[in-house]
């Protein structure tokens, strides 16, 4: 991103009141832009107004901090600061405006990217990152950062590095890692590899139960198929010995037969009843006419009414009810009072249901009155019960004639016979509890592990193990997941302290080198470069060696960097002494991308006229008050190039810039 | 979500009955609770979930045993169906959207009746079933007897 200060303008404040432009004839930027402005023209007040339009935190400055702003007898009510940047090309405008009545400050923003002006601070976002308070310091550099370059607490160094390298951009992949992990497990109660265990325990333990049940299970199968091949056998036997028997034959035909139907018919009718049953309506005709006359009741009480709750919590929105009368207080206490004697929206459909099944299955039914279908197949069951019992003791007491008449035979058969129906009994019980379906799935997800551990049914173990199987896929995903989030963050790490270690190594060789060059008359070298910058064999230095320091550092970075930013610098050589004030001017030009300079007069020898050497094209600005003592340059101005306010001039150009001297005026 | 509840001892009383869903033995007891208008907490005796919906053999006739709970409800309080805002109020109390369409006060209710209902089979004798069918078919019997006074009598008239 290559972020450009095309200008700025201010109205009504301490400084005077300019609109400067830093481009060049040619449209663009100038790369190098100098205003020289002496004491008292308001420099300090500027950067922090750039700087407060930046960073859009200006909003909380206190109506003191604010009213320090106002221009001592400036009647104006409010001033306003304007900053012009151009970011990648597409212009940005930010500008804040002091209210001195009542202490407040807004923020306007331009920008085609944020559809035209809008009234709050509001840099496209990914420009925000790039007007942080930090970071801001870094690039509208003064003495104060180069002092905390030097601190260790401030860790000025690191965070420049981080900043300008982007090696930010690590931290926020690490991030987005965290908050990707958050989401995938918010619902997932197992993240780690000993929950896991617990799951595939739980999974071999169901899995061999369920194994041992399915062999019991086809043990007793392959039983019951003998034991009542032996029934079938035994009962053929006792029905030919009985058939054999012309005393018997017909009367054991004709109960055999019966008996057969008559368990069908048990079978078929208790089924019915069974489903009959569950009418409450076949219970009793009180239950239908109690239902109907309900019915008919909300009905003529018209309840459920046709307005809900909600339909006056919705007017207890408007302005006005919907009998066109304003709504105050007492109107809306009284609504939402009684807007709680209506019941709710849904309410309302379930008693619709409600009254409409009772129409449909009592008031409208066309079909046998359900009390009676149930009476008849109740009566159905009862005599299909009889039947079979009778049918039972007709077969029971042929049999006993024949053994009483000494058929050893018969007797040894019957008794094989109930044997194996005992037998056969335990096996179909046995198999009916394999192969019984708790009816409900959520009730059988809810069964604790313990009670499926002891459960006989095979269906059950069968949906558990899935469950159990899906959980382990699940956690097993988790895991993974973790596990790959945890490298991801170790090679993030891993590769942001390789890169700050590699980065503040190059740039140790680089600034030393580069000092040695500025400072060609003094030893002074960077030792390490950690949080912040350790000087070689002494703890401190001098403000000209500290800003020296500061410069070569921040330009190495700022040039070593992905982005381009403007270095905003407010008396760059003031502090120095004049041969690395030439050093430095030699090497800002090649290291920077945009340098504006407020200057002094003082500065020109030296530092001036090593960056004119380097060949870049120079805006050259003159600002001063008009006062009583500058009344006599008014008269000496250029006849082009000069713009003047009420309380300010600004001439553009290199004579006029060289030649001013306001002492000397 | 509030579940159908039935009593442990209800269900071991009719373990040899419990050849179809055992929501159908919830349903025997709640329906006799309901004609009686006995209801009550389960004093100390253990419950179980059933389930929380009515399953789809008794979807059909959901709404009918969401009415009785209202007509049973009307008659305990001693409601008359003239009185508009009482009837208002006790149905906002039982009904409410959802799988069981009742609210979990209606749940809560209805497995008061099913644990009346089973007070009231044990109370005047009924013989523990020792099958499905012997059971059935005294059932409409139990219904009868413990319909007595429930509703609007005077509609058989």
């Amino acid at each position: 991103m290559k972020i450009e200060l095309a200008g700025w303008r201010s109205e009504g404040l301490r400084c005077p009141d300019v609109d400067i432009d830093l481009r060049s004839q040619s449209g663009g930027v100038s790369p190098i832009s100098l205003i020289q402005a002496s004491t008292g023209t308001g420099k300090t007040t500027t950067t922090k107004l750039l700087k407060a339009c930046l960073h859009g935190r200006a909003s909380s400055w206190s109506a003191d901090e604010v009213r320090e702003f106002r221009r001592h007898n400036d009647p104006r009510p409010s001033g306003v600061f304007a900053a012009k940047l151009v970011i990648d090309g597409r212009p940005l405008t930010i500008e804040i405006e002091l209210d001195y009545d009542d202490g407040s400050v807004r923020y306007r923003t331009t920008s085609p990217d944020t559809g035209g002006m809008i009234m709050h601070w509001g840099p496209p976002m990914e420009v925000r990152r790039f007007l942080d308070k930090r970071f801001l310091d870094l690039f509208i550099f003064d003495g104060e950062l180069a002092k905390g370059l030097l601190d260790p607490e401030q860790a000025q160094a690191e965070f420049a590095i981080d900043a300008l390298c982007q090696l930010y951009l690590l931290d926020e992949i690490e991030q987005v890692a965290a908050a990707a992990w958050d989401r995938e497990t918010k619902t997932a109660t197992v993240t780690t590899g000993s929950g896991l265990k617990k799951y595939t325990d739980l999974q071999k333990a169901i899995s061999n139960r369920k194994d041992v049940l399915e062999k019991n299970r086809a043990k007793a199968v392959s039983e019951l198929e003998t034991v009542q091949a032996d029934i079938a056998k035994n009962e053929q036997r006792i029905r030919d010995r009985i058939s054999d028997d012309t005393t018997t034959r017909d009367l054991h035909t004709e109960a055999y037969n019966d008996k057969v139907q008559a368990e069908a018919d048990v079978e078929k009718f208790s089924s019915m009843l069974a489903q009959a049953l569950r009418n409450p309506n076949a219970l009793h005709p009180i239950v239908g006419k109690s239902l109907n006359y309900l019915k008919e009741n909300l009905d003529r009480l018209r309840l459920p009414e046709n307005t809900s709750a909600q339909f006056f919590e919705e007017i207890l929105q408007e302005k006005e009810c919907i009998c066109g009368r304003q709504m105050d207080e007492e109107s809306i206490a009284q609504i939402r009072l009684r807007s709680k004697q209506f019941l709710g929206e849904k309410q309302i459909g379930v008693i619709n249901e409600i009254k409409s099944d009772i129409e449909r299955y009592i008031s409208n039914s066309s079909d046998i009155d359900p009390y009676e279908a149930q009476k008849g197949i109740s009566q159905d069951l009862e005599q299909s019960r009889i039947r079979l019992k009778k049918a039972s003791q007709q077969i029971a007491s042929l049999e006993n004639q024949l053994i009483k008449a000494g058929d050893d035979k018969l007797e040894e058969w019957k008794k094989q016979l109930a044997n194996a129906k005992q037998r056969e009994s335990e096996f179909i019980g046995l198999i009916a509890l394999n192969d019984k379906d708790p009816e409900d799935d959520r009730l059988s997800s809810r069964k604790d592990d313990n009670e499926v551990l002891k459960s006989l049914s095979i269906p059950l173990l069968t949906r558990k193990l899935k469950e159990v199987e899906q959980r382990i896929s699940e956690i097993t995903e988790t895991v993974d997941l973790k596990d790959r989030t945890n490298l991801l963050q170790q090679i993030l790490r891993s590769a942001n302290d390789k890169a700050q270690m590699n980065i503040k190594s190059e740039l140790l060789d680089v600034c030393n080198q580069r000092l040695k060059d500025v400072l060609v008359n003094d030893v002074l070298q960077i030792e390490s470069i950690d949080s912040s910058l350790t000087l070689a064999n002494q703890k401190r230095a001098s403000e000209g060696q500290t800003l020296s320091v500061g410069y070569v550092f921040l330009m190495s970075i700022l040039n070593r960097g992905n982005h381009d930013f403007p270095l905003v610098v407010d008396s760059p050589a003031g502090k120095l002494s004049t041969e690395p004030r030439a050093k430095i001017g030699r090497l800002i030009p090649s290291l920077c991308a945009q340098f504006v300079a407020f200057t002094l007069d003082t500065e020109r020898p030296g530092f001036v006229t090593a960056l004119e050497e380097a060949g870049k094209q120079i805006k050259y600005l003159t600002l001063f008050r008009k006062t009583e003592g500058t009344s006599a340059l008014l008269k000496n101005l250029p006849g082009e190039g000069v713009v003047q306010t009420d309380n300010s001039v600004v001439v553009s150009g290199q004579k006029y810039f060289h030649d001013f001297n306001y002492e000397g005026e | 979500m509030a579940y159908f509840r039935l009593r442990s001892d209800a269900e071991k009383w009719f373990k040899k009955v419990d050849k179809g869903p055992k929501f159908d033995i919830y349903y025997y007891c709640a329906l006799v609770g309901l004609m009686a208008r006995r209801r009550n907490e389960p004093a100390g005796e253990a419950s179980k979930d059933v389930v929380d919906y009515f399953i789809s053999d008794f979807k059909p006739y959901k709404n009918l045993i969401i009415g009785l709970v209202i007509i049973a409800e009307l008659q305990k309080a001693r409601i008359d169906l003239t009185e508009k805002s009482a009837v208002r109020e006790v149905i906002s109390r039982i009904v409410a959207p959802g799988e069981t369409g009742l609210t979990d006060n209606g749940v809560k209710l209805l497995n008061q009746y099913a644990s009346g209902g089973y007070d009231y089979l044990i109370e005047t004798g009924a013989l523990k079933p020792e099958t499905r069918e012997e059971f059935m078919l005294s059932y409409a019997n139990i219904i009868r007897d413990c319909s007595v006074g429930f509703g609007f009598q005077h509609l058989l008239a």
